[in-house]
């Protein structure tokens, strides 16, 4: 009993972190109205959601390696939305992704082309791999500056340390990362937790605006 | 050993853990003990050992003539890529070249080898001759990466809040079952902190490091 009450608190707090984190990212996005969006794990929609209730005319550019998911992102009406089926990576071509053995109740979050992630089915999925710093160079007129949103369950150290060595980030304004040190094996927590901070300090000596996410 | 046995022996509550650690190491062909005092040091009863082509033991301050003397911290008198495995186990705090050690290391191994290192980190000062370092995981993970091993795992040896109590409070104390008494309280006041709050992995009492050529 307590023990349940106890685990309930433990969420709640947890939830309450998440909107302080989800909230600062809003605001940001409603100060800087300029911005262009990029939704590295797009996922259902949530976080597209949110930033829409703030901002609803900024390109949204969403990428997703599940095709249920973007076949669901496809009926989605919005003219500034772009769907991408696809894997953010540090190269053009095709890459496997694996789907984790069981789905969260709410969403279908956890796939990665990260291999080293924790209770992953072994069935290996294709899937397109776009270069994401080239595609952003590319993509972009030159004025226009990014919001960039990664959520990409472990395979987001090789993207953001692929940027920073191609000096990719030149179009990125501000980034929102969620890490997960603590998901890719406890001998290897030290190594992510390192990459990470390195990626850190490379993105506040770009003068990249830093967001910690859930 | 049992942790009561290590107290009736009158070692640390640390070193008990580290002996528990030890046993995930496994040993083969050609190994160096670098700072190992003696040849029958405890710590051997632990690891796994395969086929075992020899053990160098090499110490600055050798207490027996089977003890190679060997100063780390400078350049070891010894050629590239010889060994299989090399060891070295609550030394790294006393040497304060730590660089050389890790390099050395490094160069004595033959590819595929491997380094195995454990250093203290919530720890006292202890002279031997002098104690100089204590480093975070993400420290030992950089140094050793930056030697250019391969791949480096770093697992904390005892980490939590009330694990270091039990090793704080346990150091205050001579008789060694107040000491088992103290332990066993915080640990399981640890134990049920982790079942209703979560895991909490920092306040490491020391690292264990796997570090492959």
């Amino acid at each position: 009993m307590i023990t349940k009450i106890l685990s309930g608190l433990r969420t709640q707090k947890k939830s309450r972190v998440e909107e302080k984190q989800l909230l600062e990212v809003i605001s940001y996005i409603k100060r800087n109205p300029g911005l262009s969006i990029v939704d590295l794990g797009f996922n259902v929609g949530r976080i597209y959601k949110e930033i829409r209730k703030e901002n609803t005319v900024s390109p949204y550019y969403a990428f997703e390696i599940q095709k249920d998911l973007v076949e669901l992102a496809r009926k989605i009406e919005d003219p500034n939305l772009y769907i991408i089926h696809a894997a953010a990576t540090s190269f053009d071509g095709e890459v496997k992704f694996f789907e984790p053995k069981s789905w969260s109740k709410n969403f279908k979050g956890g796939a990665t082309i990260h291999t080293g992630k924790n209770n992953l089915n072994d069935e290996a999925i294709t899937v397109a791999a776009v270069n994401f710093g080239a595609w952003l160079a590319q993509v972009r007129p030159r004025s226009t500056k990014y919001f960039i949103k990664v959520d990409i369950e472990g395979a987001e150290y090789e993207l953001l340390e692929s940027m920073v060595k191609e000096k990719q980030l030149d179009p990125v304004e501000a980034v929102a990362v969620e890490w997960h040190c603590t998901k890719l094996g406890a001998e290897n927590e030290a190594m992510y937790t390192a990459r990470k901070n390195l990626i850190k300090l490379a993105l506040w000596e770009n003068g990249i605006k830093y967001f910690e996410w859930f | 050993m049992s942790l009561v046995q290590t107290l009736k022996e009158n070692f640390s509550f640390l070193r008990y853990l580290e002996h528990e650690k030890l046993k995930s190491i496994r040993i083969n062909g050609r190994v160096i003990d670098l700072g190992a005092k003696s040849e029958d040091e405890r710590y051997f009863k632990y690891i796994q050992k395969d086929n075992i082509e020899k053990i160098d033991f090499c110490d600055i301050e050798p207490k027996s003539p089977r003890v190679i003397k060997l100063n780390l911290e400078q350049p070891f008198p010894v050629g590239e890529g010889i060994y299989d495995h090399v060891l070295y186990f609550n030394v790294l705090e006393h040497i304060y070249n730590y660089r050389n050690l890790v390099n050395e290391s490094y160069r004595i191994l033959k590819c595929g080898g491997e380094a195995h290192c454990i250093v203290p980190f919530m720890w006292k000062y202890h002279g031997d001759p002098d104690d100089f370092n204590r480093f975070t995981h993400t420290a030992l993970y950089r140094k050793f990466s930056e030697a250019g091993f391969l791949k480096v795992e770093v697992l904390p040896i005892g980490g939590g809040f009330w694990t270091l109590i039990a090793s704080l409070f346990s150091q205050k104390v001579k008789i060694w079952w107040i000491k088992y008494l103290i332990i066993r309280l915080f640990l399981a006041v640890g134990s049920m902190e982790e079942k209703l709050v979560g895991k909490k992995s920092s306040y490491a009492l020391a690292y264990i490091v796997r570090a492959i050529k």
